[in-house]
């Protein structure tokens, strides 16, 4: 499991999707849900139509993991919470289901799974980001329009795309420092 | 919104039972005689908020799969339903101490187990009162914080919710122990006073009527809070919303709250204290039904 820099630093993971590339084919939507089982009538991630938040670009849309994520302020038994490398996750074993993170979700992130009895959303495959490995998503892009930056990293180029504002957050208005960056042309 | 009708009772019930507790204390200020809406009001604040609660419970996903699960409930000090577990937990126990420490006997095969337990009451009964009264003021402004808190639905995310809900709940408990203790104070042949009550009952819908309004004025301010007060004044929900909530539970109350103060006419004081009932459910069922998000994420 890998959670340091090569700079001995904690990881730092933000998405950046650069919608400028992407042709809205859907294929990290379908990735996702084959990687993490997401039942009928859900998702973690999709594809915005084009209006959505004020983009002309389709829009690559899951969970924020936002650094002061309304979820993890309400969430009654702390099940939900961001990890050091800003991953927002769910515990299984903690969470009673009682739908307050969704309720609190301003993305419309979270879905309620009736089988497992407990809310689910994107966790940036994080099982495979400790492997070493990109999230499934970010794997089948056929644009290349999505990467994962870290930006504890000073040396990674999609972090810089974050740093220079070139790649900025939906919303940030609503407060929550979403970690979800996107590049939209002009 | 994911909370359904369960929450919609939760919130109610919850409401209903700190508001009963309220009327209650206030009667006991009445007199050193314990009269029936004192007695009706402490009776039913426990079983209400006990019911609402199982609701929630029965509600859950894990939590109700693997109740022992409910212990984590308790953790997480920034949230408000952690605040909210910890003062049901208190105020079930307390209000149900609370009308052990001022009712009669029961039936002896059922008193004999309670009671030591109603003897201990009786000897605490004026810290019991105290305890009943803090915990029935938060149980009320809770249940609208628990909406008020996030900030994903601007027509909730206002102040003015809790205190739309404090207002309806004092309100709709108030109508429950009246209308209990009316029909305890006939069971008894007892004496009922229905004009004072009526008066104190038309002042709280009157500042409940100004609030709802203050509080859809303040959330058409947003986009999304706009959105939502269109639903409830002129869209799908605006039937219920003004016959049932704004008139029937807010407006004809108080007309017959005014007739009664005038006339000493109960039947259409008991007809208000119905329709507040209904209007206040009605209300709590709207608010989660209104509930737009701020952003309307991508529909599937
Ligand atoms: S997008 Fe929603 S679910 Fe994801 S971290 Fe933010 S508030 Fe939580
Ligand atoms: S459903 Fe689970 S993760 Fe969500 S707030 Fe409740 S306990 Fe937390």
């Amino acid at each position: 499991m890998s959670t340091l820099t090569k700079s001995g630093a904690r990881h730092q993971y933000a998405l950046v999707v650069d919608t400028t590339r992407c042709i809205g084919c859907e294929a990290c939507s379908v990735a996702c849900r084959v990687e993490n089982e997401v039942p009928d009538g859900h998702w973690r991630s999709r594809i915005a139509p084009p209006t959505s938040g004020g983009s002309k670009a389709p829009l690559k849309w899951s969970c924020m993991h936002c650094a002061d994520a309304p979820c993890v302020q309400v969430c009654p038994t702390k099940a939900t919470y961001r990890r050091t490398d800003g991953i927002v996750v769910i515990v299984a074993d903690k969470c009673v289901g009682c739908k307050y993170c969704i309720v609190a979700c301003p993305y419309g992130a979270r879905y309620f799974d009736d089988k497992k009895g407990i809310p689910d959303k994107c966790d940036l495959c994080a099982g495979m980001l400790d492997a070493g490995l990109k999230p499934a998503c970010v794997q089948t892009c056929v644009g290349r329009a999505l990467a994962v930056a870290d930006l504890a990293d000073p040396h990674d180029k999609d972090a810089a795309r974050i740093r220079s504002g070139e790649a900025r957050p939906l919303h940030p208005e609503l407060g929550t420092k979403p970690s979800v960056y996107y590049v939209v042309g002009e | 919104m994911v909370w359904g009708w369960q929450i919609a009772w939760y919130l109610f019930l919850g409401g209903l039972g700190a508001g009963a507790t309220v009327t209650s204390l206030l009667a006991s200020r009445a007199g050193p005689r314990v009269g029936t809406i004192e007695r009706a009001g402490a009776t039913l604040a426990g079983p209400a908020v006990a019911l609402g609660t199982a609701l929630l419970v029965f509600d859950l996903g894990m939590g109700r799969r693997e109740p022992w699960r409910l212990v984590y409930l308790y953790l997480n000090w920034g949230s408000p339903m952690t605040w909210g577990t910890w003062i049901l937990t208190l105020f079930i126990p307390v209000a149900l101490l609370h009308a052990l420490s001022i009712t009669g006997p029961l039936p002896p095969r059922w008193e004999r187990p309670v009671a030591p337990v109603r003897r201990a009451a009786v000897r605490a009964r004026g810290t019991l009162k105290v305890m009943a009264g803090v915990l029935a003021v938060s149980t009320a402004i809770y249940t609208g914080v628990l909406l008020s808190a996030p900030p994903s639905f601007p027509l909730l995310g206002s102040w003015l919710l809790p205190v739309l809900f404090l207002l309806s709940a004092l309100s709709t408990g108030m109508s429950a122990a009246v209308v209990s203790g009316y029909v305890l104070a006939r069971h008894e042949k007892a004496e009922f006073d229905l004009c004072s009550w009526s008066r104190i009952h038309i002042g709280l819908v009157v500042m409940e009527l100004v609030v709802l309004f203050a509080w859809l004025t303040v959330g058409a301010a947003s986009q999304a809070g706009g959105d939502s007060v269109q639903l409830l004044v002129s869209g799908s929900l605006a039937p219920v919303f003004w016959v049932v909530v704004v008139f029937g539970g807010l407006i004809a109350p108080v007309i017959a709250h005014i007739a009664t103060a005038t006339n000493g006419n109960s039947q259409v004081a008991l007809a208000g204290e119905a329709g507040v009932l209904a209007g206040g459910l009605a209300l709590r069922y709207l608010v989660l039904l209104a509930a737009v998000p701020v952003i309307i994420g991508p529909a599937l």
